[in-house]
């Protein structure tokens, strides 16, 4: 088990296609590094994220997160304020089965933040690599 | 089709920005070995004309029906694709892009760990590409005829834009007569035009044109719960003398305006003659009143800074009993708002006039004594310099009235279901949308019942909607890409909670026979209004929604191709 110094955290990022996916491309254009083990999924607004993606991520991964339009600013008036609803609603659902609620978060940002989607991803990544990885990981 | 899934992978080395950080040798012989992959070829640049061609062949030599690129994930290119699968004579939705430029190369130095990522990231654009469905066109039937409510000046420039525009429109109005606001009013700003003459033309141009239907007395009303259908087939109820009659209308245009409360309460000041609200003032020189060489005093402040309509109105008007009556105005402000067409010049003109501005902060003090104003204040930019209140004596003082939205803008609302904004107007769609728009579609916006507005504004506004209307409703049936989330009606119970969380007013509940459940109906997204936001099939507790291009098995299906490390 990778485990210490050693452990390198895999994390989930569900990015909506209006604010984090662009963020991401942001990041890109400007060359900021971030974690290797961090994969983006694109969703067409925050509000697609379901618990069951965020579950399914957390058994493959040692955390996952959203990111979302910033407060308000929502495409679709109110995709952000129902992926912040899920986000409780996950961790609800770890704290019962005894994961860090940790795991799991909301980040808000816009699509021309690309130093914020370095710093968010960065700082998530730090945050995991302390809890360590996930018990809750099926491994086959 | 879906036994037989034959994946097409095709590397990108984006001019070497890929191939530079990622060595795709070894990265194709471990793809090769994924059972869905038929083809794998990689190549220099994927956007190249010539490759488009090859790429078409290479679908049919083989023939591939899922196609992986592995290069970047913008839009235009993810078009460059689409198009290449349409003409290969496959369906666009059956492409997975996988971004390795952004994700991977561009923000990492070379090592074997982005060698193993970009593994990993083919390795969930093949599982989603497995997963792929296709997507077809369908054809909506769609109601010409667009509901105009309001007969204001909004109203009805908005009738006859879209009457210009081949429409028939019905225009409703609750009173018994057209024009609204408009004869209320002294002069426009930015024109030498009166608002009379503005408005018999109008009226007369509206009463002459065929394709307008105008119903005054008439209202809309609540029926079933609000307006049903979306965009292209709304069914709206009129009531008009206790009688009510459903309409077929394609699109509902709002134009039904602001209303004025005067309350010089708020200033301490009672009712007199000699106390006048801004519209009051419009009123009084419109009918002629004079004012020649009076002292008038203008107060605009205390909760009046939502809107700019009274800074311009107190700026305007001050110029013009300047110039007019040669009258001494003083006008008092805590903030003043020009930010628009020509409004800064307006006020410099008026301070170049003669008029004087004077600021206070939050102490000001209204008497009205014997038919004379006494206006006493706090300069903040004197205070300390010059001791004491100041104190200014008139014959008139005129006040800010309360702009609030017309009667009944609560009850509309609720009818076309819609959300009004924090000061209870309608409020627009976000700025990255059209300012007109509402968060539904087919529901527009003209005029002062977004906020109080302006007389020269509104025929650009008007334009700017029947332009949008014609747009969207083209033609008797519009061909619409079907995207919109579809329904598995064996597992809709009929719960309601996508009706309630769509933001756009997009879901109705159909019944009938080819529903196969208890209730023999089912939730159904109507493909013109619905914005394909995803909400619905996150909300949905039976997991019966799902969005094409993001269904929950692509989602799964590449999460579940993640690696996981022990």
């Amino acid at each position: 088990m990778s485990t210490g110094a050693n452990f390198q955290p895999k994390i989930v990022v569900f990015a909506c296609e209006n604010s984090g996916w662009l963020a991401a491309g942001h990041a890109a254009e400007l060359s900021l590094s971030y974690p290797e083990k961090v994969n983006l999924i694109k969703l067409p607004c925050s509000g697609k994220i379901d618990v069951l993606y965020f579950m399914k991520a957390l058994e493959k991964a040692d955390g996952t997160m959203i990111l979302a339009c910033q407060k308000e600013n929502c495409k679709f008036l109110q995709g952000n304020i129902r992926a912040a609803q899920r986000v409780i609603q996950t961790r609800h659902t770890l704290k019962e089965i005894g994961i860090e609620e940790d795991r799991v978060g909301i980040f808000y940002l816009a699509a021309n933040m690309g130093h914020k989607f370095a710093e968010v991803v960065q700082n998530f990544y730090d945050k995991i690599r302390e809890l360590g990885p996930n018990p809750g990981k099926v491994i086959k | 089709m879906d036994d037989n899934i034959r994946v097409g992978v095709f590397f990108c080395g984006c001019g070497g920005s890929i191939t530079g950080k990622v060595d795709y040798e070894p990265i194709i012989a471990e793809i090769k070995k994924l059972p869905q992959v038929e083809y794998v070829r990689d190549s220099q640049n994927l956007c190249a004309h010539l490759e488009r061609e090859l790429i078409i062949k290479e679908i049919g030599q083989n023939r591939l029906n899922r196609m992986v690129i592995v290069g970047c994930g913008g839009s235009p290119e993810e078009g460059i694709f689409k198009d290449a699968l349409t003409k290969a004579g496959l369906n666009s939705h059956l492409l997975s892009m996988v971004n390795l430029l952004d994700e991977c190369c561009a923000v990492r130095k070379k090592t074997s760990l982005s060698s193993a990522k970009a593994l990993e990231m083919i390795r969930m654009g093949v599982a989603r590409a497995a997963n792929l469905e296709e997507v077809s066109f369908g054809e909506i039937p769609v109601n010409r005829t667009i509901l105009v409510i309001g007969s204001g000046l909004a109203g009805m420039e908005t009738a006859l834009a879209t009457a210009a525009r081949g429409f028939k429109v019905i225009l409703v109005e609750k009173e018994d007569k057209l024009g609204g606001r408009l004869a209320r009013i002294n002069s426009i700003i930015g024109t030498d035009r009166k608002p009379v003459e503005l408005l018999d033309e109008k009226v007369q141009a509206v009463t002459s044109n065929p394709a307008i239907v105008i119903m005054t007395g008439t209202k809309l009303v609540d029926i079933n719960g609000d307006v049903n259908g979306g965009i292209g087939n709304f069914t709206a109820w009129l009531a008009k003398d206790g009688t009510e009659t459903p309409v077929a209308v394609g699109a509902v245009v709002i134009a039904t305006g602001v209303q004025t409360i005067f309350c010089p309460v708020k200033y301490g000041l009672g009712i007199a003659d000699n106390i006048i609200g801004q519209m009051k003032l419009e009123r009084l020189l419109a009918d002629g009143k004079r004012f020649t060489r009076k002292r008038i005093s203008m107060v605009i402040g205390k909760g009046t800074e939502a809107f700019n309509l009274p800074f311009v109105l107190a700026i305007k008007n001050a110029l013009l009993l300047r110039r007019k009556f040669d009258a001494a105005v003083n006008v008092f402000y805590t903030n003043i708002k020009v930010g628009g067409d020509n409004w800064e010049k307006i006020y410099t003109e008026a301070r170049d006039s003669g008029a004087n501005f004077f600021k206070f902060d939050d102490s000001i003090e209204i008497t009205a004594n014997n038919g004379e104003i006494t206006v006493s204040y706090d300069d903040p930019f004197l205070r300390g310099k010059i001791p004491g209140y100041y104190k200014i004596t008139s014959d008139y003082i005129i006040l800010p009235e309360e702009l609030v939205p017309a009667e009944g803008t609560k009850e509309l609302a609720k009818i076309l279901r819609l959300e009004p904004g924090p000061t209870s107007f309608f409020s627009i769609d976000n700025a990255h949308i059209l300012p007109h728009m509402t968060s539904r579609d087919g529901i527009y916006l003209v005029g002062s019942c977004q906020s109080p507005g302006f007389v020269n504004e509104i025929e650009t506004a008007a334009r700017a909607v029947a332009d949008e209307i014609a747009c969207q409703l083209n033609a008797d049936r519009v061909s619409v890409e079907l995207t919109q989330p579809y329904v598995d009606a064996a597992k809709c119970v009929v719960c309601l909670t996508c009706y309630r969380c769509c933001p756009h007013g997009a879901i109705t509940i159909e019944h009938g026979e080819q529903f196969n459940n208890l209730y023999q109906s089912a939730a159904q997204m109507n493909p013109l209004a619905c914005r394909r936001c995803g909400i619905c099939a996150a909300e949905c507790p039976g997991k019966a929604i799902q969005l094409p291009d993001y269904t929950d098995n692509q989602i799964l299906a590449r999460l579940e191709a993640m690696e996981v490390q022990p």
